[in-house]
């Protein structure tokens, strides 16, 4: 069970993507439930940016009930 | 020779003897079994007191004064109750207000009706009959408030909707289960003497005043004079209850045994950090929903927790080796913050509410910034927002902590307090550091728990909004929630006070 957390906002709401959803598609889901613009969002887990769209959460290690944080340029 | 105090002083001795002939002269020895074994073991509790015969009721009641003085509580209750429908004062009201009482009844009657049960515990396995005296009384109390509670819902069932669901809303409302968490954990403590410290120490020595006393003088200011009569019928109850409390404490830590300390310690850290998540919901009335203010929730706290409580009565036990809560340090850094925080939050989710909120007013403002300096930074870039037009609602489930229910919006969202506990393979979230302690020193109380967000995710709950507003109580229109200030009622109201 994923949860997004927009930097500088709580609480953390439920993220609807699983440890094979690609970090793309998480941003672009998690950019919409908060209302900001994909383009400008990334997502972090820790200190870890999540770079590469192409990627699977599981591929970061995201594998269990985790935190992810949602940034806007 | 002062023959006043000589009359005094008899008078004062009958009335122990006459105490004592209805509480420790009912007692004997029993033959069949050893008087640790009369009960059963499931409910023998670990204080082991060697002499309880020291406690004295402060109070020292008769059932027949009990009766007496009760009888008159109710019927100037009733008579409140009588006097506000028979003059329609609910119509007159601030709708603002009305709001908080949409909030308050439906979170709170279960909660009374449940309390005489955990205190049947002491009751019926305390060793002192006097205590167990005190303690039935306390029952009754718990009773006779849950039945003014539901009367009140009554009277306000006439002028709103919500109140006639409360059962479910208690039940199934997101915002409820906080409250709903700290109640089912009182009724379930694990010993008879944890009610004593759950109810009579960190609830009514320490929190209840801010409910009982703060909450009903800010109801009064604002023309309410049923909850202002409700709250303060039921707390001429709390100080008796307070009492109770502390003399128990004090027989009980005289008793110099360390484990029955360690166990007052660690119940004592636990429950007032409970009661402090749960009563931080009275900051609703007193920071935002009066309009006429009294006092803040943080004025309210220094008054009656941190003077009242903690430096008042807790320093007494200090010498005894009872140490002040462990969480502390977290509460006094969370009161500046929130009440604020909670009401933001209930303002994202109002799509979802049974009472509504709204953006603060430039005179609500006024007052927060004074009380509290920091509320522009905390909240006033959102309510800047709502104002300028954004609905200011968040689309989506929030994490919520799995100790006390509240999505984890603690204590600022630069310095969240997100932690978490893996138990039996699960993982757990919780909002604080209090939370994780409490959940982390009896996880096998604790791990079968499923917030509403869990729920809903494992399709135990609905889904989709209009269903799932249904689920908790709601019309699926979502017609109660909402910001009250783009209401027809609040706009009516608004231009008859122009």
């Amino acid at each position: 069970m994923l949860y997004v957390r927009l930097i500088g906002e709580l609480p953390p709401i439920f993220l609807p993507a699983a440890p094979s959803t690609l970090v793309g598609e998480a941003v672009g889901i998690s950019a919409q439930m908060w209302g900001k613009d994909p383009a400008r969002c990334s997502l972090r887990y820790g200190e870890m940016i999540l770079g590469d769209p192409a990627r699977t959460l599981a591929d970061y290690g995201i594998t269990g009930v985790e935190v992810l944080e949602l940034e806007v340029r | 020779m002062n023959l006043h105090w000589d009359v005094q002083e008899a008078t004062l001795r009958n009335l122990y003897e006459n105490y004592q002939l209805t509480t420790s002269d009912l007692e004997w020895e029993p033959d069949y079994v050893a008087r640790d074994e009369v009960h059963h073991a499931a409910y023998q509790t670990r204080i082991k007191v060697k002499n309880w015969a020291s406690f004295d009721d402060p109070f020292k009641l008769f059932f027949q004064e009990y009766v007496k003085i009760q009888a008159e509580k109710e019927k100037v209750f009733h008579d409140a109750i009588r006097l506000a429908e028979r003059f329609g004062q609910a119509k007159r009201l601030n709708p603002r207000w009305i709001e908080s009482q949409k909030f308050y009844l439906p979170a709170v009657t279960n909660a009374e009706a449940e309390a005489h049960r955990s205190h049947m515990g002491i009751a019926r396995y305390s060793q002192s009959s006097a205590l167990a005296m005190a303690s039935f009384y306390q029952v009754l109390d718990e009773l006779r408030h849950s039945q003014n509670d539901v009367h009140a819902l009554r009277y306000w069932s006439k002028y709103v909707d919500s109140a006639r669901n409360w059962a479910v809303l208690f039940q199934h409302h997101w915002a409820v289960q906080v409250l709903r968490s700290l109640f089912e954990d009182m009724m379930t403590p694990q010993d008879p003497f944890e009610s004593l410290v759950h109810t009579n120490v960190a609830l009514e020595m320490g929190m209840t005043n801010l409910l009982f006393v703060a909450a009903p003088i800010a109801g009064a200011a604002n023309g309410d004079t049923v909850f202002a009569q409700l709250q303060m019928s039921t707390q001429t109850d709390e100080t008796r209850h307070m009492a109770l409390g502390q003399a128990a404490l004090r027989v009980i830590l005289e008793d110099g045994n360390e484990e029955n300390l360690a166990l007052l310690q660690r119940w004592l850290d636990k429950w007032s950090w409970r009661m402090f998540r749960g009563f931080a919901v009275t900051g609703l009335l007193t920071d935002y929903y009066a309009e006429n203010k009294t006092s803040s929730f943080k004025e309210a706290y220094e008054r009656y927790y941190i003077h009242g409580f903690l430096e008042g009565l807790m320093e007494d036990f200090e010498p005894l080796g009872l140490k002040p809560p462990r969480f502390m340090k977290e509460m006094e850094s969370e009161v500046d913050t929130i009440s604020h925080q909670i009401f933001k939050l209930a303002h994202q989710y109002n799509y979802i509410n049974y009472f509504r909120t709204f953006p603060p007013t430039e005179q609500d403002k006024a007052w927060l910034r004074e009380k509290y300096p920091d509320w522009d930074a905390l909240v006033g870039d959102y309510w800047a927002k709502v104002e300028a037009g954004d609905p200011g609602i968040v689309q989506g489930l929030p994490m919520v902590c799995n100790l006390c229910h509240f999505p984890a919006v603690f204590p600022t969202p630069e310095k969240p307090t997100l932690r978490s506990s893996i138990y039996q393979g699960r993982t757990y979230h919780f909002c604080s550091d209090g939370c994780k302690w409490v959940f982390d020193q009896e996880p096998e109380k604790y791990y079968k728990d499923r917030t509403l967000t869990e729920l809903v995710i494992a399709g135990e709950a609905p889904g989709d909004i209009p269903a799932l507003r249904e689920y908790m109580g709601l019309p699926a229109d979502g017609s109660w929630g909402g910001d009250l200030f783009q209401t027809d009622d609040w706009k009516a109201w608004s231009d008859s006070h122009q």
